[in-house]
């Protein structure tokens, strides 16, 4: 009798259990996404005939300029980057946005030059916009590590993570040869 | 009722002894013994952390204008692959951390097989009768750099589609086959329609299905084999010595399984990689410099970059330039690693079955062959990140190629002498000296010191990386107007300076202070020049409003009137 | 003796953790607040499983012998008789079974073959592609947004990246229009006609790896690929001067329209990007 009385508190108790699992499940607004986030994009080729839902904003159209005119020396993340005989393309950090206008409409030293026929007052505008952004962007990752990219992250995974399983393992296993 | 169900699987199946022999299996303690279990788990938490990320990924080239949440690319244009990549990362509830660990995860796959592989050939575990599980061993890290490198290319991001652009050049390069073989790779001249959902099947099934076939393998030779020991008290070749399987070992080893979880949580969630929303979708025409792949195929990048501009061309044909530093080289490592056991053999004449380790630290020629093919391996790596590093060092790249370029040949020599005369000189003082036997050293304090410090290093990380659930608010756009405020010297500052330096004296362009012509233009030909350019001067409109354009004005002829 | 206090501690944290991780998910979701419960909801259990087996489990040493892998001579030639089994006796039937086996051997090889065919489905004929890009005469040589490029447009040393006119997506066809420094400028031979209005074209797409070779210095003139640091001069027909790349960056000939914009006087006289076998077939 005891037994079947001890079972039949373990089934209620894993029961009770369960159900607040499921119901805290349910009262989650939703499993995957958020609400506001739209279902993708727009068909590129529908575009044609609808608006997208989104349009471009100053900011992703500077992007856009930013990456096609820019990257290439100053490096996605606006990092910089190594030129030709001990040149370098600097950061962004630190410039104003004047100095970015003027950089880019002036070309100074080895940087070429981008007219108003090439990119119209406008478009300096984005640039700039998105450069300052740039300056300071969405760090939703952690620790952006100098936004360098794979190599920096391969020193981390090195540095960081092997060394630190390698201590754990040397804590966890004998350590004498 | 456990009781019950045992009982029914050894009456069908004869488990019980199949069950004991598993659970008496003796496993020898060393904490290099359990690099390969890492190896393990990290697979484990990579089809564990893939296979969320499938079911949000779609990996299709077809072309949608972004609408998600991230106002920097919103209405771009861009693959469905990199859409919903970027979905993962902003929209997917813990999307991105999964995406993170999944991403550390494959960094620390490779790392562990690296260390796991040196262990192997430091202690010599390969020689007979292991040498067919080396070889398994080999293939699985070449397979790891494959999915590595299939799964950096799903993205569709401009870094993805740089890194996928130098890998169709390298298929393209190959003698006869190439342009055949890059055609039926990509369905097409690059970028190729179909490359995307081609390499979504290679990196989500083919390859870990081989992955997982051949991680089977290489432990069912491992238990077949039983594991090596080092020699010490008691160990001989014919015995083993260490712990059960059962209870003690498998609690640490699913201790392991957890820590490495836990080293692989923390990188996910407190150290970014690849902020693919920084690198824009994939476009032919563009680059970003600092393009690298993740450091298991940067030691490759690294070859292409030091490799002379040389080819062999012999009209109408030509073997051209990637094909050397990449497949032939790469084919030439993997080709010493299969064949290194049996070479060794040969060479060393020793076909005897070994259970028993060597000490690296005894071994005058295979620890200095391991050790100079270490230091190769690190120049190659670094000269595979040489243009960052150069700005690191400010020092030229191109110096910085020439060294490393005599560093590849000359580093490894060097270590191989200095590291074999240390080695025979170590061995001729223990024979001298007879020396007596190895202290015993008990656990220490020192591990807990050092965990101490990395969590500190952590919190820092934390304190210094969380980052608010941003509300992506979209800036407002910078306009000529906003320099409003700023005095004319300031002005003068920040948009002349560069060019006509601080107190007018030239930089790359022309002095422009007293005495100079300027000083005898007007000031409305001056604004003029600004606007619209004069010989290499460009036209500098939309910098700076014409009353701002005055108040510089002012401060030159200010200037020039000191001067 | 065992110190029950480091399993107790640990797996507590790991509860509380696994508490913490369920509010922030329910709450919207934090990524490092995530990654860090999770570091320690996994950090707990294994700390805890290890102290607990270190403290609470046998840890005494077990000795087991090994046994020869290899088998007996006696078991090695039984295995070979057994395998041999159908062999022997009748010398017309090995005969008749050795010519069976072969035609064996052709069925399996002749399905091996139609296995390969449908490879062929995966992609073109690929040299066609490699040779042509869509530059042909007269047309006009667009931005990435599409507009055509006017003659005059550019200042000297200002640069824009164009693209065929309707193909601005294509992997071959980015190119370069620079206008050049007059004085710097040495125009290669025969190719006098090629440039218009100081303007020169070159294929923006790397000989060597195929990365588009973006970094222009204005003042020295040249091209640098930031991929592998090929480096072209481009006032000297963009000929390599640095770096692993063996071939100049294939130049487009240009012209004015009767609009006065910049066209293409025909495709690329060479396939532009890297090598490949029979390259120069196609020159």
């Amino acid at each position: 009798m005891q037994g079947i009385r001890f079972r039949r508190r373990h089934i209620s108790r894993a029961g009770v259990s369960l159900l607040v699992v499921v119901l805290l499940f349910v009262a989650f607004p939703s499993l995957a996404t958020d609400e506001d986030a739209p279902e993708q994009g727009t068909d590129a080729e529908e575009s044609e005939h609808f608006e997208p839902i989104v349009p471009r904003n100053d900011l992703s159209i500077g992007g856009e300029l930013y990456r096609s005119e820019c990257s290439a020396c100053h490096a996605a993340t606006g990092i910089g980057g190594t030129l030709s005989f001990r040149d370098n393309a600097p950061p962004l950090k630190g410039f104003s946005a004047l100095e970015l206008a003027a950089a880019i409409r002036g070309g100074p030293g080895e940087m070429p030059f981008f007219g108003p026929d090439s990119i119209s007052d406008k478009e300096l505008e984005q640039i700039v916009t998105y450069s300052l952004y740039l300056q300071n962007p969405e760090d939703l990752g952690g620790a952006p590590i100098g936004r360098v990219g794979p190599v920096m992250e391969g020193l981390v995974a090195w540095a960081v993570g092997m060394s630190a399983i390698v201590l754990g393992l040397m804590w966890i296993g004998d350590r004498r040869a | 009722m456990i009781r019950g169900i045992v009982r029914a699987f050894d009456e069908r199946l004869g488990t019980a002894r199949m069950t004991r022999e598993v659970l008496n299996k003796v496993f020898p303690d060393h904490w290099s013994f359990l690099l390969g279990e890492v190896i393990l788990y990290c697979f484990i938490i990579l089809v564990a952390t893939g296979v969320y990320l499938t079911l949000f990924f779609d990996a299709s080239q077809q072309e949608v204008l972004y609408a998600g949440s991230y106002v920097p690319l919103q209405g771009v244009q861009m693959s469905r692959a990199y859409a919903s990549a970027l979905d993962i990362t902003f929209s997917v509830r813990s999307g991105l951390v999964v995406r993170q660990v999944h991403h550390w995860a494959a960094l620390l796959f490779a790392a562990s097989m690296v260390t796991h592989l040196l262990r192997t050939f430091f202690t010599a575990a390969f020689r007979k009768p292991r040498e067919l599980n080396w070889a398994v061993g080999v293939t699985l890290l070449m397979l790891a750099m494959v999915n590595g490198f299939t799964g950096y290319s799903l993205v569709d991001d401009q870094l993805s589609g740089t890194g996928l652009r130098i890998g169709y050049s390298i298929v393209l390069s190959i003698p006869f086959v190439g342009p055949w073989l890059s055609s039926l790779l990509l369905g097409g001249e690059f970028p190729g329609a179909d490359i995307i959902s081609r390499l979504f099947v290679l990196h989500v099934m083919i390859v870990p299905s081989i992955i997982t076939l051949l991680l089977v393998v290489h432990m069912v030779i491992l238990v077949r084999q039983k594991h090596t020991q080092f020699p010490g008290r008691g160990r001989r070749e014919g015995n083993i010595i260490g712990l059960r399987l059962w209870p003690t070992y498998a609690m640490k080893a699913v201790g392991v399984f957890f820590l490495t979880g836990a080293v692989l949580a923390l990188m996910g969630g407190l150290i970014q990689i690849n902020p693919i929303w920084m690198f824009g979708p994939f476009r032919a025409a563009d680059v970003s410099s600092a393009s690298q792949p993740d450091w298991y195929v940067g030691w490759l990048e690294g070859a292409l970059r030091l490799m002379p501009a040389w080819e062999l061309r012999a009209s109408p044909f030509e073997v051209p330039n990637p094909f050397y530093p990449s497949l032939v080289l790469a084919g030439g490592v993997f080709l010493v690693l299969y064949a290194w056991p049996w070479m060794e053999a040969r060479l060393t004449r020793d076909h005897e079955i070994h259970h028993l380790l060597d000490r690296p630290s005894e071994r005058p020629v295979r620890t200095p062959i391991g050790l100079a093919a270490i230091s190769f391996f690190a120049v190659l790596f670094v000269a595979g990140g040489d243009d960052v590093i150069a700005v690191w060092l400010d020092m030229s790249v191109n110096t910085m190629v020439r060294i490393l370029q005599l560093l590849a040949i000359v580093l490894p020599i060097v270590v191989f002498l200095v590291s074999r005369s240390a080695i025979r000189l170590r061995l001729r003082k223990q024979q001298e000296k007879a020396e007596p036997f190895c202290p015993r050293v008990g656990h220490s304090r020192w591990e807990a010191r050092t965990l101490a410090a990395l969590v500190l290093v952590f919190v820092w990380f934390t304190v210094t990386s969380l980052s608010s659930p941003s509300p992506h608010v979209l800036p407002e756009t910078w306009t000529a107007k906003a320099n409003a405020g700023m005095s004319g010297a300031q002005m003068y500052e920040a948009a002349c300076a560069q060019c006509h330096g601080q107190n007018l004296e030239g930089v790359f362009g022309p002095a422009i202070g007293a005495g100079t012509d300027s000083e005898d233009m007007s000031d409305t030909l001056i604004q003029a020049v600004v606007f619209a350019g004069i010989g290499k001067m460009p036209p500098m409109p939309g910098v700076l409003t014409e009353i701002q354009v005055q108040e510089v004005i002012a401060f030159i002829r200010q200037l020039q009137g000191i001067g | 003796m065992p110190n029950p206090r480091v399993p107790r501690v640990a797996f507590g944290v790991t509860i509380l953790s696994g508490i913490g991780l369920l509010v922030v998910y329910g709450t919207g979701g934090q990524p490092q607040l995530e990654g860090l419960l999770w570091f320690y909801a996994l950090a707990g259990l294994g700390v805890g499983i290890i102290v607990g087996a270190n403290n609470y489990l046998p840890n005494e040493e077990s000795e087991e012998e090994r046994h020869p892998l290899a088998s007996s001579e006696e078991m090695l030639a039984a295995a070979r008789a057994d395998f041999h089994r159908a062999d022997g006796g009748d010398e017309a039937l090995d005969a008749e079974r050795r010519s069976l086996l072969r035609l064996l051997a052709g069925a399996f090889a002749a399905i091996g073959v139609a296995v390969v065919f449908p490879i062929r489905s995966l992609g073109p004929h690929p040299s066609d592609d490699l040779r042509e890009t869509d530059f042909a005469k007269g047309v006009r040589l667009v931005t990435v947004d599409g507009a055509p490029v006017k003659s005059g447009q550019l200042g000297v040393g200002e640069l824009l990246t164009v693209f065929p006119e309707g193909h601005t997506r294509a992997g071959d066809s980015p190119t370069l229009l620079i206008r050049y420094d007059e004085e710097e400028f040495l125009p290669a031979g025969g190719r006098a006609s090629w440039v218009t209005d100081g303007m020169v074209a070159y294929s923006k797409i790397c000989t060597h790896a195929a990365c588009a070779v973006g970094l222009y210095q204005n003042v020295t003139g040249l091209l640098l690929c930031p991929c592998h640091q090929s480096t072209f001069d481009v006032n000297n027909a963009c000929t390599p001067t640095f770096g692993p790349a063996t071939r100049p960056l294939p130049q487009l000939p240009i012209a004015i329209d009767s609009e006065g914009f910049v066209v293409a006087q025909s495709d690329y006289p060479e396939p532009v990007g890297p090598g490949y076998w029979d390259r120069m077939n196609n020159v």
